[in-house]
């Protein structure tokens, strides 16, 4: 019993130190555990992140080539570089970052290592990895913290300092796994997924980039302008839909996601009673029935320019979930 | 026991370790011409017996088409492009032009001889016998037009092969099938022109783009031709369209599905595939498309399902600025199954549904052509002997790419020729894999050309290099100067044939130089 006793405190006490643990930690833990982050030990720990400190610039070059997803690249690649105070450690990453244009030296062969980064440079380089180019003109290294606070990079309190922090540094790493790439629907975190640097469970258990559902990303780019659509009934196959306003009838389509077809599919329609206004060529209706196999369904109900097989996507309804 | 032993180590002693995988010249200039040099560009030269006589020749093709003995480099006989052995050859004023494509030798019709099919800039297809006459029938014009995409499949299963043509063209009918008597076949060129978008979009054949396949599991071939624009279209034998996967593309064929860098935008196919109208409002996922002018196309069956996957190279371009390209944004690839969705496998790790993406852009945003002159081929070969395909492909970026089905560059790859410290662009031409020195992993291996905007005081000549498996350099060797004093370049932008040209058990490496001609290295 005292044993039962001493486990369920430690449990506790283990428990309640990570969910006290601050923000910054929190942070930290989040890059650890998707090996974006490894410390100074083998073990991650408060100690072992040294978030109380500043970083250099060998760390912030270490960092970036992660965030990039080109550890294990910079790693076997073993690009060179002119510069003679780079760290054994580090070497690799910053001949990697050199080899691809991303960093220059403070002099032909000085590095400056050793040196502590900047928000600034942290900034640049991180709109970088976001896909922003200061040389095509998306920012000027001068106002990359301006443009890192209004792209929600950074937060204000970050924007008055100079001295990049490390406990900085991994706030700045997991707001940019949360953002879009530059002028995109896709997160960093889901291009990192894709590319295999971590897993998408290892990325759900971060708390990261949470999964669109198929439909959802399939119509990203569309707007939600059609009734709101809602099932009014549901036996064997058949979905019937009823919406709150009229629909005009001409191109309406469904498209389905289930179990079986989690691929976006079309899903035959059959338009329910259309009416039409005094001197209106447009008919209208209120509901349509959808024959679709299958449990966990979602559905959605779009608007196209034509009933042909080339059409445009002119509207969409809200997604309804069966 | 004694013998075996002996036998063992025999091959172990003549099997080249990759320490000794140097290249030593054993030849150059073979084929060139007394008074100047013709220049090569695409077209990869071949290794066989075409004349049976158990001695291996070299076929290739620039602006006359030339067969060498090829343990020597001595010629056997060279005619100029668009004429036989009928007329006598001269060096100057006697060509239908230059040849962008690889020469093609194979029995055409099955009756045991071997044909040299060649493709010239003035859209001649020239059917040569082995020893250097037309075939009845040949040649022929089919379109008087830039020839760019030559290859041969049997697509009725007859036992005699077609002939497809692509042509560099400005219109939609640029893709031609041909009988093996020199007739066009019915149904083509297409697209025909009243056919264009309500079959698909189709315009110029501008790299060795097309193929053929079983796309639809009924025995016979189809073509597949990525043509200019982001589309790709494939065709029956009978030159009708092959309809795309119904249950993610509607009712769309092949032709009428624009490539985007997004799948959904590929699947929603806004605007007929065209997307809507730029307002400046587009995220990337509307913006960037495919672009196949110079699209190559290769098939592999990288499942083992017995159905071959299309993998074809694209250039990523923003629709921004559209309808002026460049500036284009990457060089990429794409997998595709035979009803052109993208190519997915769990039991292979394999998801090809996102495309590798910001591989690089250009080292120059060339003004004329989109690839930078980069023939950017996929090459498939499982390099590591895992089992387990890998796909490479040379890159305008100045790097040889290799891609495992899991989508990760592997090892060390990519391979980059041009350093960040490189005083000039270097490219590669398209790879071979071949295990050169015995050991179950393939060797890369590749030549280079440079830039030819860019000078340098003194000569400029690409490189034949061997990579490991890893894509590490075992060698580097670089070429002979151009033939003529006045020609500062010489380098290969056509693939090596790698082939054992002399019977000694080992590799030659057998180039189409830039402007030397064939030149030979023992490995």
């Amino acid at each position: 019993m005292k044993k039962a006793l001493a486990l369920f405190l430690a449990l506790f006490l283990c428990c309640s130190t990570v969910s006290a643990q601050s923000p910054d930690l929190a942070a930290a833990k989040t890059l650890y555990d998707l090996g974006l982050l490894k410390g100074s030990k083998d073990e991650f720990s408060a100690d072992a992140m040294e978030l109380n400190r500043t970083a250099t610039r060998a760390e912030l070059s270490v960092t970036v080539t992660r965030m990039l997803g080109k550890d294990e690249k910079a790693r076997y690649q073993q690009n060179a570089h002119p510069f003679t105070d780079v760290p054994a450690w580090a070497s690799d990453y910053v001949g990697w970052l050199y080899e691809n244009y991303l960093v220059n030296g403070n002099s032909d062969t000085y590095f400056g290592a050793e040196e502590t980064a900047s928000v600034q440079q942290f900034c640049a380089m991180m709109l970088r990895v976001l896909g922003y180019s200061d040389a095509d003109g998306d920012f000027d290294y001068a106002t990359a913290k301006t443009y890192a606070l209004s792209i929600g990079l950074i937060d204000s309190s970050i924007l008055e300092k100079t001295d990049l922090y490390r406990s900085d540094m991994v706030q700045i790493c997991v707001n940019a796994l949360n953002l879009p790439l530059k002028n995109a629907n896709r997160l960093l975190s889901t291009k990192l997924m894709d590319e295999r640097v971590f897993s998408s469970e290892a990325a759900a258990r971060a708390g990261l980039g949470e999964r669109q559902s198929p439909l959802a990303a399939f119509f990203a780019s569309v707007d939600q302008n059609l009734p709101k659509a809602r099932v009014s009934s549901h036996a064997g196959n058949r979905i019937t839909l009823a919406f709150n306003e009229d629909l005009e009838e001409y191109g309406v389509r469904v498209f389905y996601t289930s179990a079986d077809s989690p691929t976006v599919t079309e899903a035959p329609v059959k338009k329910g009673k259309i009416h039409y206004y005094p001197n209106g060529a447009a008919g209208y209706m209120t509901t349509l029935t959808v024959t679709i196999p299958g449990e966990d369904i979602e559905l959605i109900v779009v608007k196209t320019s034509s009933e042909g097989a080339l059409y445009n996507v002119l509207g969409k309804s809200n997604i309804v979930k069966l | 026991m004694k013998k075996l032993f002996c036998l063992a180590l025999t091959l172990l002693l003549a099997a080249p370790t990759v320490s000794a995988m140097a290249p030593v010249l054993k030849y150059q200039n073979a084929g060139t011409l007394a008074l100047w040099t013709e220049e090569c560009y695409y077209n990869a030269p071949v290794i066989d017996d075409i004349d049976r006589d158990g001695q291996k020749e070299i076929v290739f093709s620039n602006y006359s088409i030339t067969v060498l003995n090829a343990h020597d480099g001595s010629v056997k006989w060279k005619v100029n492009s668009g004429y036989d052995r009928n007329t006598p050859f001269a060096e100057f004023g006697l060509s239908v032009g230059h040849t962008w494509c690889d020469a093609i030798v194979t029995d055409l019709e099955g009756d045991g001889q071997k044909e040299i099919l060649t493709l010239h800039g003035n859209g001649t297809v020239s059917v040569l016998t082995s020893d250097g006459y037309f075939k009845p029938g040949w040649p022929q014009t089919p379109l008087y037009g830039a020839g760019r995409s030559l290859k041969t499949a049997d697509l009725d299963r007859d036992g005699v092969q077609e002939i497809l043509v692509g042509y560099g063209v400005g219109n939609c009918d640029s893709v031609y099938v041909l009988n093996a008597n020199g007739t066009v076949r019915p149904g083509w060129p297409q697209l025909a022109q009243a056919q264009e978008g309500k079959i698909g979009f189709s315009y110029g054949v501008f790299m060795n783009n097309l193929s053929a396949t079983d796309l639809d599991g009924d025995g016979d071939l189809e073509v597949i031709a990525p043509t200019d624009l982001s589309f790709i279209s494939a065709y029956h034998d009978d030159g009708t369209p092959v309809s795309a996967s119904s249950s993610v593309f509607g009712n769309r064929y092949w032709g009428q599905v624009a490539l985007y860098e997004d799948y959904h935008a590929e699947i929603r196919g806004d605007n007929g595939g065209w997307g809507q109208p730029i307002n400046g409002t587009e995220k990337r996922e509307e913006l960037y498309k495919g672009e196949f002018g110079h699209g190559i196309s290769t098939l592999s069956d990288l499942d083992g399902d017995g159905v071959n996957e299309i993998i074809v190279s694209t250039i990523m371009c923003n629709r921004k600025y559209a309808p002026v390209y460049p500036p284009s944004e990457y060089m990429t690839i794409a997998v595709l199954n035979a009803d052109r969705t993208r190519f997915k496998s769990e039991a292979l790790d394999a998801d090809w549904t996102t495309l590798p993406t910001d591989l690089g852009k250009p080292l120059v945003q060339n003004k004329i052509s989109l690839p930078s002159r980069v023939a950017q081929t996929p090459v498939v070969s499982d390099l590591d002997g895992d089992g387990k395909k890998e796909i490479l492909f040379n890159s305008y970026n100045g790097k040889v790419h290799c891609f495992s089905l899991d989508k990760r560059e592997p090892y060390a790859w990519p391979y980059s020729l041009t350093k960040r410290t490189s005083p000039l662009f270097e490219y590669a031409s398209p790879v071979v894999c071949r295990d050169l020195d015995f050991d179950g992993k393939q060797e890369v291996i590749f030549a280079s050309f440079y830039d030819e905007d860019q000078t340098l005081p003194g000569i400029m000549q690409g490189s034949l290099y061997i990579l490991n498996y890893e894509g590490r350099l075992i060698s580097k060797t670089p070429l002979p100067p151009a033939k003529e004093a006045q020609n500062k370049h010489n380098g290969v932008m056509a693939a090596p044939a790698v082939e054992d040209i002399d019977g000694d058990g080992r590799y030659e490496v057998i180039l189409n130089t830039q402007n030397g001609a064939i030149c030979v290295y023992d490995i």
